[in-house]
């Protein structure tokens, strides 16, 4: 056999192989019927933290109008494709999912023969026209790890999703691992200073710790006065209180008033309160842009009191800065012995956090 | 005998008889090889009809366009040896040969044929030139108002024809043969032609095979995608396997933690009332989405919307400006959280590969007071009512609603498009010592 003739045995072979490899490649290449794609489709998600139960809300366009009787919802994690396999997502639960709402072309509940990854949304096949529709469904679990997730639609003229389906498309949504978990902390805190003047509602200014009643006398009030500043954020509020001794001088007293009254001239008197006061005129009204406020007995202008331990302000929350002037009278009888007489008062802020 | 003209009988008698045998062969050839007996009729010559689509009709799969066999346009040529003002053509299933049985083949049709012309095609002509009169396997052209044909090269278009279908064929299935016979004739009325059994008159005559075959349908699917990923890592450090992309280790090993504050000695960062803390994430999305998408956040803190200390319940550090629809600045001391938002592009290492951006959505960008100005804009929109649009791009809302408040969005399909956002909170002299949460879910959505 000649050098020619097998060259031409040999690319005659090689002919009709390759136009066998072409027939069998057009039979590889063909496709299934497949319906017109849907538009305008998404999966919105209410939470898309893996494993979590979320709210799908499923929205597209209907494009081919006529009988719709049911709507298949495919979850999947291999591949968007309708007619590919669908490998269902792990973790991934529609069992419990409900029907929330539906917008566009509705009467659907969902079939029982729906499965884990797959809900069939089933009516009476009835007519419908191209357009928006909306399904939202709640209840459904998330898959188990983060990552891109696939979801088929496909419409169906009949009511249980068997004959040729009428549209189609596929939805990819994303699942990730966490929220974004934003974290602060507040530190507790409280401001508290005395002085017998604070300015500018800063501790850093307070001044003095000594005040000087002068010589007392029986026919009218010594009076003086102390200053205290507070803040905090305290949840649960503070509570300032008052502690030491009325005056004395060695063994003589000059008594407390232990019930709120007002200055009596010639008595025996010493008491204190928060507020202005005109008789004698001493004190000014709490200042500032907190809002705690004395309590009552020591809150009432000319009235005064006394008691080692009293509460003398009660906040039941939080609060910025609130000054407090204390106001101290005393009275003394004609008979008052002689001598100098002191006190040593000791403020306390207590907060609750 | 051995003379030199001397006569041999016996050899006289063999080349007589030879001689005619040879005669006799050669007067029956014509007939044997032509197929018919016509009066002085020619084979026409480089002969052909060219298919459009040779796709067989009746294609559940491709009922229009190329492999359809629908709407197909035969171009018919031929060399005449004489001049002619008809012609017929015949398709059949049998065979070539002129006058032989003919069956139209199935599925053929015709019927709706139209004569189209060829530049420089010769005489046979459409619009009118040449009229057709046709039927489901015949087309009859006859000279109009244009001329005759001369002798000489002849080429035209039938359009309109359908196909064959796939039951014309016998075996294999994917050759379908069939035939078509030309005849010309001298006059406009197709000469004495009958049928295809008895074509009359004709001048010049030739058959031609024709075959359907399967279409190779060649599909091509490029499915869904949506990729999206938080972190709190800077994009730029993203390189490890790949470059600037939601698989890098980065990612993963960078959750979108954010703790607000500045650590006082070797504590915890805490906030302060003098200052604005700050804490960064950055977030990508790649989609092919026709439509775009849009990226939504959720607060955890459905009742406020702010950061709070008791699960949700209150928030002693509120939205930001009363959680309004529009930004606003945070000032120092005035309890308030937000967010602000911009696209972002990492300049080191350079992504060529990226594409479109996802555009910052009011109250998380503010023209002028973006993220990266000198005073910056926050949003925490806790008002906006939930209003559903249709599509997710116009599902808006709040922060505190089923699907979130809009961060985001595009319109078109965007890859390695990143996002930088911007938390900050301040608390006043008056928020609650406590620790304060917020969980927020970014949650992307294309539109396919």
């Amino acid at each position: 056999m000649s050098r020619s003739t097998q060259k031409s045995r040999r690319f005659l072979v090689g002919l009709v192989v390759a136009m066998f490899v072409l027939v069998g490649v057009g039979h590889y290449l063909t496709v299934p019927v497949a319906g017109a794609q849907i538009g305008q489709r998404a999966m919105q998600l209410s939470d898309n933290e893996v494993s979590k139960t979320s709210d799908y809300l499923l929205t597209f366009n209907l494009t081919t109008p006529g009988t719709l009787g049911s709507i298949v919802v495919q979850f999947c994690s291999n591949s968007a494709l309708p007619g590919d396999p669908c490998t269902a997502s792990s973790g991934f639960d529609d069992s419990a999912a409900v029907l929330a709402s539906q917008t566009g072309q509705t009467g659907f509940t969902i079939s029982g023969a729906s499965t884990p990854n797959e809900i069939i949304l089933t009516r009476a096949p009835a007519a419908a026209t191209a357009g928006h529709v909306e399904y939202h469904f709640t209840g459904v679990t998330n898959p188990n790890a983060s990552g891109s997730y696939f979801v088929r639609v496909q419409t169906y003229a009949t009511a249980d999703a068997t004959g040729p389906e009428t549209d189609e498309g596929g939805i990819a949504y994303a699942i990730v691992n966490g929220p974004v978990q934003l974290n602060a902390e507040v530190p507790p805190y409280l401001i508290f200073c005395t002085g017998v003047t604070i300015s500018g509602l800063n501790c850093a200014n307070a001044e003095g710790d000594f005040i000087d009643f002068g010589e007392l006398s029986s026919s009218s009030a010594r009076s003086g006065s102390s200053q205290m500043l507070v803040a905090t954020n305290a949840g649960n509020g503070y509570n300032i209180t008052v502690d030491g001794t009325t005056m004395t001088s060695g063994v003589n007293v000059i008594g407390a008033l232990t019930a709120n009254d007002v200055s009596r001239p010639g008595t025996d008197q010493f008491g204190m309160n928060l507020r202005a006061n005109s008789t004698p005129a001493v004190g000014i009204n709490p200042t500032g842009p907190g809002t705690g406020v004395p309590v009552a007995n020591y809150n009432q202008p000319n009235f005064y009191q006394f008691n080692p331990g009293d509460t003398l302000v009660s906040n039941p929350t939080t609060d910025n800065y609130r000054e407090f002037t204390a106001s101290y009278i005393v009275n003394v009888p004609k008979g008052q012995a002689p001598g100098i007489y002191v006190s040593t008062l000791t403020y306390i802020a207590l907060a609750t956090f | 005998m051995n003379n030199l003209f001397s006569f041999d009988v016996r050899m006289a008698r063999r080349v007589i008889c030879a001689m005619l045998a040879a005669l006799l062969f050669v007067s029956a050839a014509p007939a044997i090889f032509m197929g018919k007996a016509a009066a002085n009729p020619n084979q026409l010559q480089s002969r052909s009809i060219q298919m459009s689509d040779s796709a067989p009709s009746g294609n559940a799969s491709i009922t229009s366009g190329v492999g359809s066999g629908t709407s197909v346009t035969y171009r018919v040529s031929f060399t005449t040896t004489q001049a002619a003002a008809s012609l017929v053509i015949d398709f059949c299933k049998e065979d070539p040969i002129i006058g032989d049985t003919c069956t139209g083949p199935t599925g053929m049709n015709a019927a709706s044929a139209a004569i189209s012309t060829v530049a420089s095609g010769g005489n046979v002509q459409g619009g009118g030139a040449w009229t057709v009169t046709a039927g489901a396997s015949q087309v009859k052209l006859a000279q109009g108002s244009g001329s005759a044909m001369t002798a000489g090269a002849q080429q035209f278009d039938l359009t309109g024809i359908t196909n064959p279908s796939s039951s014309n064929c016998t075996s294999p299935a994917l050759a379908c043969t069939f035939y078509a016979r030309i005849y010309t004739y001298s006059g406009t009325s197709w000469g004495t032609y009958s049928s295809a059994t008895n074509v009359g008159g004709d001048e010049d005559y030739g058959g031609i095979a024709l075959s359907t075959a399967s279409a190779i349908q060649i599909t091509a699917r490029v499915q869904e995608q949506l990729t999206f990923c938080v972190s709190d890592a800077d994009p730029a450090t993203w390189a490890t396997p790949s470059n600037d992309d939601c698989a890098d280790q980065q990612v993963g090993q960078n959750p979108p933690v954010v703790t607000l504050g500045v650590a006082v000695g070797a504590g915890q960062p805490v906030l302060d009332p003098s200052r604005v803390d700050t804490g960064s994430i950055y977030s990508q999305v790649s989609t092919n989405a026709t439509h775009g998408a849009v990226i939504d956040m959720r607060n955890s803190n459905l009742l406020c919307g702010g950061l709070s200390a008791d699960s949700g319940t209150t928030c002693a550090i509120p939205a930001v400006n009363s959680g309004n629809s529009t930004g606003a600045p945070i000032a120092a001391g005035t309890a308030a959280f937000g967010m602000c938002s911009v696209t972002y592009t990492p300049s080191s290492p350079v992504d060529s590969t990226i594409v479109g951006s996802m555009t910052p959505q009011a109250p998380y960008f503010h023209s002028g007071n973006s993220c990266t100005d000198a005073t910056p804009w926050y949003g925490m929109d806790t008002t906006t009512a939930a209003a559903n649009g249709g599509a997710p791009a116009s599902n808006v809302g709040n922060v505190e609603t089923t699907f979130g408040s809009i961060v985001a969005a595009t319109t078109t399909p965007v890859h390695h498009a990143d996002n930088h956002y911007v938390f900050a909170a301040t608390p006043s002299l008056t928020t609650p010592a406590g620790i304060y949460t917020a969980n927020l879910n970014m949650i992307a959505t294309g539109t396919f």
